[in-house]
């Protein structure tokens, strides 16, 4: 098995064969992710490869719309898109980091491969009747969504959604914050799948400023723990596999199976919502230190957050673990609301 | 000016529908890109395999956007259904002699819209656009 790595980078030029980040010359990267997934769209099953595609900028915005489809996957022979350290955002839109900005009427970024894992992207998409940011289609098989801002414009568009699984997909998506996404019939993230296993995995994300912020379309298709959803007029519509942990801000919140520690008509304090930092405050009452660990989960586990962050002590809900800022010096000891974390 | 980024191969799928649907075939127009994408020098910048770049002359990046529409089954927004990866593709064995020599050469050729527009067809109709 092997990892074929390739670089993209929207300050390259076109022509490059991506095998280098180099924004020049033979071996630069390559323009888009579209030239990426048009280049090396292959059958990774029988190869026995994983494809990697790490994106870079120097500033630029990829502006075409991402299609992965025509490839061949399985469980071990898989698609990542990711952003590299230094081009990822910090869990704030940053217009200085690696974006994919699509202001045609189109999807940004559809994904028909299962096994695809997209981290750490910032997607934003136009406001336009039945558009997506990320649109997963991948008929019984999983595609994995984490530490990704995604983001919609405008609300005259109807039924928009930010992230939407078609019902046949196993929607994974965690540490993710979805926002600004709005309109008639709009919805934060969009479940499809089905009343039997493999249900869908939804941990620790930030749901904000959306219509509806997750729309369940059927009847017990995921798990849903440490989901934060604010400032949506609808928080949660549909029926659970399981629910614990969740914090909203309506009256109502997540229903299903199996529901625990679900926190409804909560007062959020974050960072600067008003110019969309929704990392938490140190004053917040409604998420922080009410979250369930998931570090140890059967099926999804993970310790960090969309930082990168390590979550520790007793979690926050939401895709943000508040970390109290440190100092400069390393391995200086800071407070962390009631726990000690390493600055 | 404006780039067309070309598919110079094509990729297959065994299952047909995904074929169709989902692999570039030679002559898809994959990216569309202002004319500072590329900067002319190709001994410091060659374009590699699997791309043509064609840098038509006389037109703007927003004139040629429409090359990398996918084809639809249907129109409705809401349940429009993609069948080819791309609606149009450059039939590049039918370019002009000195055209297609220009691309074997050096993988690049700049062009007007006009020499090139007999050569952008619908896939579906088989028809000039």
């Amino acid at each position: 098995m092997a990892t074929i790595t390739r670089y993209i980078n929207p300050d390259s030029t076109a022509g490059g064969d991506g095998t280098t980040n180099a924004t020049t010359g033979a071996n630069r990267a390559y323009v888009s992710l579209s030239a990426w997934e048009a280049a090396e769209q292959q059958d990774l099953d029988t190869g026995n490869n994983i494809a990697e595609a790490i994106c870079e900028t120097n500033g630029t915005a990829d502006t075409t719309v991402l299609t992965i489809d025509g490839w061949t996957t399985s469980a071990t022979d898989y698609i990542v898109v990711k952003t590299s350290s230094g081009h990822r955002h910090a869990g704030k839109w940053d217009t200085s980091k690696f974006r994919l900005t699509v202001s045609t009427d189109a999807t940004a970024l559809f994904c028909y491969e299962g096994y695809t894992v997209i981290e750490g992207l910032q997607v934003s998409f136009a406001d336009y009747d039945y558009r997506s940011g990320v649109y997963c289609d991948a008929i019984n098989t999983p595609i994995y969504i984490k530490d990704c801002i995604i983001k919609g414009t405008g609300s005259t568009g109807v039924s928009k959604r930010g992230v939407f699984f078609t019902d046949s997909t196993q929607p994974y998506v965690r540490n993710s914050l979805i926002y600004d996404i709005l309109g008639t019939s709009a919805v934060g993230l969009r479940v499809g799948g089905s009343t039997n296993p493999p249900y869908g995995y939804i941990y620790s994300n930030t749901f904000r400023d959306c219509t509806t912020g997750v729309f369940e379309d059927g009847w017990q298709e995921a798990y849903y723990y440490n989901n934060l959803v604010d400032n949506c007029t609808t928080s949660f519509s549909g029926y659970a596999q399981g629910a614990e942990n969740n914090a909203v801000s309506t009256a109502s919140g997540f229903t299903g199976a199996t529901q625990a520690n679900n926190r409804t008509s909560q007062t959020f304090t974050f960072v600067d919502a008003a110019n969309d930092d929704f990392h938490l405050a140190s004053t917040d009452t409604g998420a922080l230190s009410y979250g369930k660990d998931l570090s140890a989960d059967s099926a999804w586990p993970f310790s960090t957050d969309i930082d990168g962050q390590t979550r520790t002590g007793t979690w926050d809900i939401g895709a943000d673990e508040y970390v109290a800022a440190g100092g400069g010096w390393g391995g200086l000891l800071s407070s962390q609301r009631n726990r000690l974390v390493y600055a | 000016m404006a780039l067309l980024l070309i598919m110079g191969v094509s990729h297959t799928h065994t299952d047909p529908t995904k074929d169709q649907r989902g692999c570039y075939k030679r002559g898809d127009i994959v990216e569309v890109l202002d004319d500072a994408k590329h900067d002319g020098d190709l001994a410091k910048n060659p374009v590699q395999s699997p791309w043509y770049l064609v840098r038509i002359t006389g037109v703007t990046k927003a004139q040629v956007l429409k090359y990398l529409a996918p084809a639809y089954l249907n129109d409705d927004p809401a349940t429009r259904q993609v069948v080819r990866r791309r609606k149009f593709q450059i039939t590049a064995d039918t370019l002009p002699l000195a055209v297609r020599q220009a691309l074997q050469a050096n993988r690049y050729v700049e062009v007007t819209a006009a020499q090139v527009q007999n050569y952008l067809v619908n896939k579906l109709t088989g028809l000039p656009e």
